[in-house]
């Protein structure tokens, strides 16, 4: 076939009309997608309108520099709501079931505005992803506002299970997906805490890290204080917990050459009385060289190979190690608890 | 290895494309009087899938998102799935002429079946396969691998269905029920019994 | 006008795209647990349809017959992507309802169907009329069983509240598939009623023209 014949052939035909529809179909759509592109600020400003209910305008706040990871939770993004002088926060809440939750909170700031910030609760909290779920979808929307409704601004809000334990928070809501819950509560506790960062320029700092402090692992610095007086230092110790024992709260009374003189558990994070009577109680007179021959003095828990020798009773391991870490925190800390003055704010 | 069962599972039983997602109907209603065309289908339509995958999948990760004319992905996919099918009825003809009576007559039919089109948009949309990734991130082994079991998935309700066409031969149905009204209502049957496999938890 | 009213009524009724020839389904199965979605899907087609039928017919002479198939497809395949960017732009909520099946119009039989049988053989008024008439059919057909599934699987009827009691089921496909079989057997029952009734009048009256010859 020549090439004359080919540009006569049905063939040639055939290729010519169909590139030229192609082409034409090609170049319209593109004309079209130029008019008709939904851009990532439009997509983002529906996103805002769904969790807000209307389209409001907002500012993004960048985040360079800023405080964004807290013990719990990392802020991933923020915005300012121009509208009425609300924030925006997307915060990821670690500690969920089999991962971590990313959830969009609102926060509601006082009506004097930016003369005088003040944080005056959550508004919405609406989630945004939460790979490794399985039973996320328990949590309803009216779960999560009820949640919303329990926050504010200063204490620590806790919606599910408490840190690394079973047992449930001070303000449990049962969905039947309570560590789903505990991840959403550390995004709600990140989002204030990140905007009192921002707005309100309170940096909540940890007292007992920035001081020196050792043996911090399994002490709630949040809920941890002392008083000292005459050589003797007070401290009033909330553990973290420690799985399946929840947290422990003790107070513990240390005198001269940092020796025990008043160990009392008032309350017990023990998931059974079987066990709460296992708990080693008897610590008046140890001292932090003692502490650090049961726990192991890199604070890793040996403690299993170590109980034995020391009278301590197994059983209910987990508990102990709680009790034991407070101990070693309260004796190990000793001369610089007398030499530093707790100016923490936890009363 | 966890999110391996999770694709299968999910392409096979949990996410099944006729049962749960209703893609491909037209052949499930269409070819499935007898159990051996529904079998020379559901091979047909699961080859076509994993081939369409595996071109859609790296053209549109790898050429149109970069160069962003992902927009125009419809027209390309099915021209994709069209060219294709062409080739492969070409292929099987000219090397295995038994093959080609058998399975060879079920091609045409395919570049209008939606579980191909379907699957080929179910890859490159990243909120629905993160739900069967398991935070693995998403490339084309995954990719591949669910379109095969999603074809295979097709198949064996291609096969249930038809199994129970056959005995229902033997039934006399009043007028107005013969043909597709019988045939939908066995297969909501069919597609009650695989609703319990939502209560897979992966 | 006798030929409209024809095209019209075999779209809708004796011709009907869902209930007599059974094409689309898979749209059909996947949108009928909620009327939103289902009549959102329903006028997506009419649109899509039509002007398909429209520019299919206009180019008729221009496409050769050995291409017809993949310039048909080429011509479909725009019609939905640019529906679809106008949806994602406008109407986001529908957007999203529909999900997988707005790209799945392209191998909806329907619009290929009306193509390759009527569009290229017939004019443009007539394949612009024969396009919205099977699309309306398509539209009836679907709200109708999506009200159905959706009243009982959901106890709301266009997404607002109407009672309390649901049987979750009529909004999964198993509902789908039962309440399109049992609307296609109810269909084609009335149609044969329907045409019964027609033939029984046609004899009648011949019966009787021969009769008055007879006595006459």
């Amino acid at each position: 076939m020549t090439a004359k014949q080919f540009f006569k052939s049905t063939a040639f035909k055939c290729i010519v009309t169909l590139f030229s529809i192609l082409l034409v179909c090609g170049v319209f759509l593109t004309i079209m997608y130029g008019f008709l592109e939904v851009t990532d600020e439009e997509k983002f400003a529906r996103a805002v309108q769904k969790i807000y209910g209307k389209s409001v305008k907002t500012e993004e706040i960048k985040l360079d520099g800023l405080k964004t990871s807290f013990d719990y939770s990392s802020v991933d993004e923020a915005y300012k709501v121009l509208d009425d002088g609300n924030y925006l926060v997307k915060v990821t809440g670690k500690e969920g079931f089999g991962g971590s939750v990313t959830c969009w909170v609102v926060v509601i700031m006082g009506e004097d505005g930016d003369s005088n910030p003040s944080i005056d609760g959550i508004m919405k909290i609406v989630i945004d992803s939460a790979p490794g779920e399985s039973y996320i979808s328990k949590i309803s929307q009216g779960a999560l506002d009820s949640l919303a409704s329990k926050a504010e601004y200063g204490k620590e809000l806790e919606g599910g299970y408490k840190h690394g334990s079973q047992q449930k928070g001070d303000d449990y809501i049962s969905t039947g997906a309570s560590y789903s819950m505990r991840a959403i509560s550390n995004c709600v506790n990140g989002a204030m805490e990140f905007v009192a960062g921002y707005a309100l320029g309170i940096v909540n700092a940890d007292f007992f890290a920035d001081n020196g402090f050792e043996y911090l692992e399994m002490i709630n610095n949040k809920k941890t204080s002392y008083t000292t007086s005459d050589n003797v230092v007070t401290y009033s110790i909330e553990t973290t917990g420690n799985s399946p024992a929840g947290a422990f709260t003790i107070t513990v009374k240390v005198g001269e050459d940092g020796v025990i003189t008043e160990y009392t558990i008032t309350e017990d994070g023990s998931t059974a009385t079987d066990y709460s009577d296992k708990v080693f109680k008897d610590y008046v007179g140890k001292n932090a060289d003692w502490f650090k021959s049961v726990i192991g003095a890199d604070g890793t828990d040996n403690s299993n190979a170590n109980y034995g020798g020391n009278g301590i009773q197994t059983g209910a391991t987990r508990s102990n190690y709680l009790c034991l870490y407070a101990g070693l925190f309260a004796t190990a800390n000793y001369q610089k608890a007398l030499e530093t003055p707790y100016t923490g704010g936890n009363a | 290895m966890g999110t391996f069962i999770a694709i299968v599972l999910a392409a096979v039983l949990t996410n099944n494309f006729i049962t749960v997602k209703t893609y491909g109907i037209c052949p499930f209603l269409g070819v499935s009087k007898k159990t051996s065309s529904a079998l020379g289908m559901g091979v047909a339509v699961t080859v076509v899938m994993v081939l369409a995958t595996l071109v859609t999948y790296p053209v549109y990760e790898y050429v149109m998102k970069p160069l962003k004319f992902d927009f125009l992905e419809i027209i390309f996919f099915i021209f994709i799935i069209a060219a294709l099918v062409q080739m492969l009825e070409k292929i099987i003809q000219k090397l295995s002429p038994s093959l080609y009576n058998t399975m060879g007559i079920y091609l045409p039919l395919i570049t209008t079946n939606c579980a191909v089109l379907g699957v080929a948009e179910l890859v490159i949309n990243d909120g629905t396969m993160e739900q069967f990734l398991s935070g693995a991130s998403m490339n084309i082994g995954w990719a591949v691998l669910y379109s095969f079991f999603a074809g295979l998935g097709f198949t064996l309700v291609m096969i249930i269905m038809s199994g129970m066409r056959e005995r229902l031969n033997y039934y006399k149905t009043p007028k107005a029920l013969a043909g597709f009204p019988t045939a939908m209502v066995t297969a909501s049957f069919i597609c009650m019994a695989f609703m319990v496999f939502t209560y897979i938890q992966i | 006008m006798n030929k409209y009213k024809k095209i019209t009524l075999d779209g809708l009724i004796f011709q009907n795209p869902t209930f007599m020839l059974v094409l689309g389904t898979c749209p059909t199965l996947g949108l009928i647990s909620s009327a939103t979605s289902a009549a959102g899907m329903g006028l997506t087609v009419v649109v899509i349809l039509t002007l398909s039928n429209i520019i299919i017919s206009a180019l008729k002479k221009l496409i050769p017959n050995e291409v017809r198939i993949p310039c048909y497809i080429v011509v479909i395949a725009t019609l939905v992507t640019f529906a679809r960017m106008l949806l994602e732009k406008f109407v986001p909520d529908l957007y999203e309802s529909l999900g997988g099946f707005l790209a799945l119009i392209v191998v909806n039989c329907i619009i290929l169907g009306r193509a390759e049988a009527f569009a290229n053989k017939h004019t443009v008024l007539e394949s612009a009329v024969d396009g919205i008439a099977n699309g309306l059919g398509f539209t009836c057909a679907l709200t109708i069983m999506g009200i159905i599934c959706e009243f009982i699987g959901n106890g709301s009827v266009f997404g607002l509240h109407v009672m309390d009691f649901k049987i979750g089921m009529f909004a999964t496909p198993a509902g789908s598939f039962l309440v399109y079989g049992i609307s296609i057997a109810v269909f084609v029952y009335v149609i044969n009623l329907f045409e019964r009734a027609k033939r029984v009048k046609v004899n009648r009256l011949a019966r009787e023209n021969l009769l008055d010859k007879e006595v006459a």
